[in-house]
């Protein structure tokens, strides 16, 4: 059970691009997901091909008794693989703290939901309040998205920083997956400066493939349709990084039973 | 866990209100003042016939202060008590 939150304090750094981008991964393995979206914007939502949600994200975290969350999976437009958790604008109204146990509500509403999936997403809003907070708990590994930019360099280095104080707090068993850079152009000096900034600082937690700057991505999110199923050449080159980075945060297949050797009991 | 043993999901009571809106309800209203006091406080229908312009007053009341009915009906018992 691979429980995934997607942050960054930066907004348009690329949260919901790689957030849909490894749900596209899974839905063209067909693996069981469920995409959670809790960033007000509702943009994962929107490109799930959600058009009314009864319930949301928002009546999740307000109700927050345990297992209540499973009465807002819908079902997406990408097929029926692919679950969703829409969000709502008002869904701001949960970035405070709301009493005691604030940041457990999401894991307690989810409950075993989780355990039904292959992979869960948690589209994080940009900021490390309340939303996050709730995202990190529930989650059992956490990626951050960056671009190559200083101001998103430095907003990477915060978002890890909250990974750190949730692991400290509330969510012992969350660990920091990967550092993934968006949007970035080789030939531009600038990205290849800030690149080697975030290698030097973080080291083995930057994913190895970085994310293109790519219109494919776009125009798959506008169509509603996943990335996977999008037929460009730029498209296949950011489909196949979420390829990787999905074979990066499951869990290894088991290991094959040994095979017998017959012949060893005739000799 | 199965849906004869969890509860089902409630809106939350102030689903569709935009967050700019220039008065937000209290969130003490809308769930007591801890998270554990949403599990135990049960909520409950109330119907009441009242006159259709005082319902009507109510409403743009709500609307204009970004809340529902529910949480405005709940607001004004709670100051009364």
């Amino acid at each position: 059970m691979t429980v995934v939150a997607v942050l960054s304090m930066k907004g348009g750094v690329g949260k919901t691009t790689a957030s849909l981008g490894l749900a596209s991964a899974a839905w063209h393995r067909k693996l069981r997901t469920l995409v959670i979206d809790l960033d007000p914007q509702a943009n994962a939502t929107m490109s799930l091909d959600i058009r009314s949600a009864p319930f949301t994200s928002n009546d999740v975290l307000s109700d927050a008794r345990p297992g209540v969350a499973v009465d807002a999976v819908l079902d997406s437009g990408w097929g029926e693989n692919v679950k969703v958790i829409a969000a709502e604008r008002s869904l701001e109204n949960r970035s405070v703290e709301l009493g005691r146990n604030s940041a457990q509500r999401l894991r307690t509403a989810l409950a075993t939901a989780p355990r039904h999936y292959d992979l869960v997403v948690i589209d994080c809003p940009p900021s490390l309040g309340e939303l996050t907070r709730n995202a990190l708990t529930a989650a059992n590994q956490a990626i951050v998205v960056t671009e190559p930019t200083m101001y998103s360099v430095r907003g990477a280095a915060e978002a890890l920083e909250a990974v750190d104080i949730v692991r400290n707090t509330t969510n012992p068993t969350l660990r920091t997956t990967a550092l993934l850079v968006n949007r970035y152009r080789p030939e531009d000096r600038d990205h290849r400066l800030h690149l080697s900034e975030l290698h030097q600082a973080h080291g083995e937690l930057v994913f190895a493939k970085p994310l293109a700057d790519c219109q494919g991505i776009p125009h798959a999110q506008r169509a509603g349709a996943p990335l996977h199923s999008w037929n460009s050449p730029g498209s296949r080159e950011a489909a196949d990084t979420f390829d990787d980075l999905l074979d990066f945060i499951l869990p290894p297949p088991p290991p094959e039973q040994p095979m017998i050797n017959i012949r060893r009991f005739f000799t | 866990m199965t849906s004869d043993e969890r509860p089902q999901l409630r809106k939350a009571p102030d689903a569709g209100a935009h967050p700019t809106a220039a008065a937000r309800v209290d969130d003490t209203i809308l769930f007591g003042s801890t998270s554990d006091s949403v599990i135990k406080d049960k909520l409950v229908t109330l119907e009441v016939e009242i006159p259709k312009s005082l319902r009507k007053e109510a409403r743009a009341q709500a609307r204009r202060r970004g809340i529902t009915m529910d949480a405005l009906v709940a607001e004004a018992l709670r100051a009364r008590r």
